[in-house]
């Protein structure tokens, strides 16, 4: 008997095996290109990860010094990307895009420009804000004053560079440039505030070369990072701007609908979440606003507003309502769940704006300008906070239900009116390969989260 | 022992450096730390009534019984034992002797009753008044007028005194009182431009009102853009982008360590006129004006002669307009932070940046240099811990002050504001004017409500429509250091009135 065709079934029953194990680790496997992770939706979709943290706290891979900043750091390709800044006379400082060996944490390349803080608030002129956003042999780095570089992922090699100051005639920000580029098809959109209409350009993501601008700039650009939804037939480009909610086509700048929504002092920085039908904005003076977008065309209409601390008769802790200043919110079914400004969680009605709950165990206090980031994996969240923890926890209409927590690295950005802590932590961490890795001002630390580690 | 000769020294020089009209001190007199000083400024007694016994409509004080009910609180509340410092401006007088003289009595005779109440005063415990000098009272310098005013309040029983030097001190040194007219060199105002404010305010009697004092001048050109031309309409427009009171910028800001921009000074200056121009935001009712004149070329001059340190002044206006603008930045009182933004002046490359600036080093250097001026013009060893001024008609408001030494973190509670950055002293505090006034943007606020034209709504409102709430400094008795608060003597709601922290509303 020719045993020939069933040793070849066998090798190849065995390739099909060994392929499809693969295949599942390779999509078990997941990278953070970004902010918040692959299209910036906050979920990491990886398995194999740890359920309770040990006491003795996550084994660390490896960690790294640099120097400071807010900005996450981005994972792809076996690479970690981070930017970092520091003072070398004055406000002069130099700022760095870092790539670092994800496995080693060795650093493979470094690329620095000087810049200058003047005129930036001393105590936030630490360095760079926004996340590195890495696209094939490319990854984009901006700094808080508008540098902007295209660079060799390999090499750290500029392929091109643009300033939003001189390039684009944009005014810096109060608190810096914050928009991380965003990458969609060959356009690069970045958050500029340039004159005359160009708070959002579209770039060639190969060239640098303008290819659309769109919104006025009346106003300052705000400190919010544009995502992309598909929502009445069509992708929408959307913007939480200090003057409203904007939504553009991607691919031509076209604007298909605003609302107005006018925030104090420019403060937006919590990202637009979407979901279904909902698509949710919040900021600590303008208070939330949940928008039900249009099933069949580009369009949207406010479903509910919250107040906020610019509104008559309110003040930094609005209750009933949740404002916050940094942190992304998520929507979770039904539900928004998302940090106050003034430390608590808050989980919302989605549909009506009315508060199911409160509490201040994620902080464990009542702190003003509370932060925290929340990623989805599975049925649980990966929350890390400003006190430089790492927290899990499920999130229902029914409270906040802790399952582990533990400490990743030390708060290093100064601020007064914290009320236990003199620090805090304000850069999202990045999740990518079993492992999180965060920042503060001093360190870049990779911890390992494989189940079994 | 040091300390004390050096303290009974600064007294001295104190007592040299003041020309006050009556000197003999009265014979109950506290040492200055026991009795409380209550400053007041910008009263603007006029000619009151007309024959028909209506309000002339130049006549801007029209608060006789809360006036006297607040004087009689201050007594009561300190026992007698205050010095009341009517800093200036307390009569509208023409600077000629002979005409202030007969205006003078004019004035005390249509203000018996504020009169009559100042003498109770003097009168009381161990009180005094001191009477001095601002811009619309100037002739009070003139002995003959001191004298005539003098008399009215208290005749010479030592209790009036009036400083024709221009400013007081008290017995240690601390504080040192003045109209602050003086303070921005060149405010100096010209004959037009003195005849054309009279106008704008006969026509319209409450942009006397408006604080900061002259803002007011925009909205009835708003109301009739025929009451300005020539060089006194140059110089109202000059004024305007110069009548700033950088105290209330800052309290609009973020504090903490800041850097300022550089401005391109020489850019800046090759823009002329247009420069003047275009620091004038597009909602502006001067707008227009401005760029008229400068077609006629009567800013170019004004352009021309600015100093560096005006244009920085200047420059650091619009980028503050700016920014307030661009970001929806809180309310202020001198400019509405919603509408069109202006330009920002162009900036040196290594200030290429950010929008958080140290907007009020212009108030700085010019305050900074000011009481400095002052303290040698008093040849005090010391400048003054409190430098109190009015003039502005706009009162400082109460705010918390970033200590530099802390990196911008600790947040000090203070009333008015040092010059000396990151330093908590001198305090310069401006009391407003203890008169009715309205900010421009509860002007405009309310001129919207009403949904008239400027002209319609400036010829009806009387400063009586405006809210009963009149500010001054209290300085209460103190063992090291005088802390100056402004307060406010205010009308409430049940018609009672009382001292409070702000108009409220």
């Amino acid at each position: 008997m020719d045993q020939r065709p069933t040793r070849f079934l066998r090798w190849h029953t065995f390739a099909l095996f060994a392929a499809i194990v693969a295949a599942g680790v390779i999509l078990a496997a997941e990278d953070w290109p970004e902010w918040r992770g692959r299209a910036r939706t906050g979920i990491w979709n990886e398995s194999g990860v740890i359920d309770t943290f040990p006491s003795s706290g996550l084994p660390v891979r490896w960690r790294a010094p640099i120097h400071a900043g807010y900005a996450g750091p981005a994972i792809a390709g076996g690479r970690v990307f981070v930017t970092d800044s520091r003072r070398i006379k004055a406000n002069q400082a130099l700022e760095r895009a870092i790539a670092l060996d994800e496995q080693s944490g060795r650093v493979l390349w470094t690329h620095e420009w000087e810049t200058n803080y003047s005129g930036l608030q001393l105590i936030y002129a630490i360095g760079p804000r926004a996340t590195p956003t890495v696209d094939e042999d490319r990854v984009y780095v901006l700094g808080a004053m508008g540098r902007l570089f295209a660079l060799d992922v390999k090499s750290g090699r500029v392929l091109w560079e643009k300033d939003y100051v001189t390039d684009f005639n944009a005014s810096v920000p109060t608190w810096g440039m914050a928009g991380a580029p965003l990458v969609d098809g060959n356009l690069l959109i970045c958050l500029v505030g340039g004159e005359p209409d160009a708070k959002l350009i579209a770039l060639d993501k190969r060239t640098g070369k303008e290819v659309w601008r769109a919104l006025s700039s009346n106003t300052e650009p705000g400190y919010n990072q544009p995502i992309i939804i598909s929502a009445g037939g069509v992708r929408q480009l959307i913007l939480f701007h200090p003057e409203g909610f904007a939504s553009l086509d991607p691919a031509t700048g076209k604007v298909f609908w605003e609302i107005e929504h006018r925030v104090q002092m420019g403060i937006v920085v919590a990202t637009p979440v979407h979901s279904g039908r909902y698509l949710f904005f919040t900021s600590q003076h303008g208070g939330a606003r949940m928008l039900a977008l249009d099933e069949h065309t580009p369009a949207a209409k406010i479903l509910w507003s919250g107040p906020g601390e610019q509104d008559p008769g309110m003040t930094h802790d609005t209750p009933d309502t949740v404002n916050s200043v940094i942190g992304t919110p998520v929507i979770e079914g039904e539900y928004v769940y998302a940090l106050d400004n003034d430390g608590q969680l808050r989980c919302l009605n989605a549909a009506t704006g009315k508060l199911v709950w409160k509490t201040d165990a994620l902080l464990g206090e009542h702190a003003m300008y509370g932060t925290a980031f929340f990623v989805k994996n599975g049925d649980r969240y990966f929350i890390n906070n400003d006190r430089g923890e790492l927290v899990t926890a499920r999130l229902s209409p029914k409270g906040f239900t802790e399952i582990s927590r533990t400490r990743l690295i030390e708060p290093t950005h100064p601020y007064v009116r914290r009320r236990q802590l003199p620090n805090v932590l304000w850069s999202h961490a990045a999740y990518a390969n079993r492992h999180v890795v965060v920042r503060n001002d001093n360190e870049i630390v990779s911890f390992s989260l494989a189940a079994g580690a | 022992m040091a300390l004390r000769a050096f303290r009974a020294g600064l007294a001295a020089a104190g007592a040299m450096l003041f020309t006050i009209h009556c000197l003999t001190p009265p014979s109950t007199a506290q040492t200055a730390a026991q009795r409380a000083i209550v400053v007041v400024s910008d009263l603007h007694m006029g000619a009151g009534r007309d024959a028909a016994g209506q309000w002339r409509r130049d006549e801007h004080f029209r608060w006789s019984p809360e006036f006297a009910e607040f004087l009689r609180m201050v007594d009561s509340l300190h026992r007698g034992a205050v010095d009341l410092v009517l800093n200036g401006d307390t009569f509208e007088l023409p600077s000629a002797e002979g005409s202030a003289l007969t205006a003078l009595d004019r004035v005390l005779a249509a203000h018996t009753a504020e009169v009559d109440a100042l003498s109770a005063f003097a009168r009381a415990g161990s009180n005094r008044i001191v009477l001095l000098p601002g811009d619309a009272d100037a002739a009070l310098r003139v002995t003959k007028v001191a004298d005539r005013a003098v008399r009215a309040m208290g005749g010479s029983n030592d209790r009036v005194l009036v400083g024709t030097g221009g400013y007081w001190l008290s017995a240690d040194g601390k504080v040192h009182a003045e109209h602050g007219h003086d303070i921005r060199a060149g405010e100096k105002e010209s004959p037009a431009r003195q005849e054309l404010r009279q106008r704008l305010e006969a026509n319209y009697p409450t942009v006397h009102h408006v604080a900061v004092r002259d803002s007011g001048a925009k909205y009835a050109i708003a109301a009739d853009n025929t009451l300005a031309s020539g060089e006194a309409a140059a110089s109202l427009v000059r004024d305007a982008l110069f009548n700033v009171s950088w105290q209330q910028f800052r309290m609009e800001l973020d504090d903490g360590e800041v850097q300022p921009p550089r401005w391109d000074l020489g850019q800046a200056r090759s823009q002329g006129a247009q420069l003047l121009v275009a620091s004038f935001a597009d909602d502006d009712p001067l707008k227009a004006l401005a760029t008229r004149l400068a077609g006629e070329g009567r800013l170019g001059p004004i352009a021309e002669g600015l100093t560096d340190q005006e244009l920085t002044a200047l420059c650091d206006y619009r980028a503050a307009v700016r920014r307030a603008r661009r970001r929806f930045e809180p309310l202020v009182t001198q400019f509405a932070p919603r509408g069109p933004a202006v330009s920002e002046c162009p900036r040196t490359p290594e200030t290429r940046g950010a929008i958080f600036e140290y907007f009020w080093r212009s108030r700085d250097e010019l305050y900074g240099a000011y009481v400095e001026r002052a303290r040698r013009r008093s040849s005090a060893a010391n400048a003054p811990v409190v430098f109190a001024i009015g003039h502005s008609h706009l009162p400082d408001r109460a705010q918390s002050y970033a200590n530099m030494i802390s990196g911008g973190l600790l947040k000090i509670p203070m009333e008015g504001f040092s010059p000396v950055r990151g330093a908590l002293t001198p305090v310069v505090i401006n009391g407003g004017a203890w008169n009715r006034t309205i900010t421009p943007v509860q002007l405009e606020r309310l001129k919207a409500e009403r949904g008239v034209s400027w002209h319609e709504f400036l010829q009806a409102l009387q400063p009586e429509a405006l809210p009963p709430c009149y500010s001054f400094v209290l300085i209460p008795p103190y063992d090291q250091e005088p802390a100056p608060a402004v307060r406010y003597w205010r009308q409430g709601s049940d018609g009672a009135w009382a001292v409070a922290p702000a108009c409220g509303g």
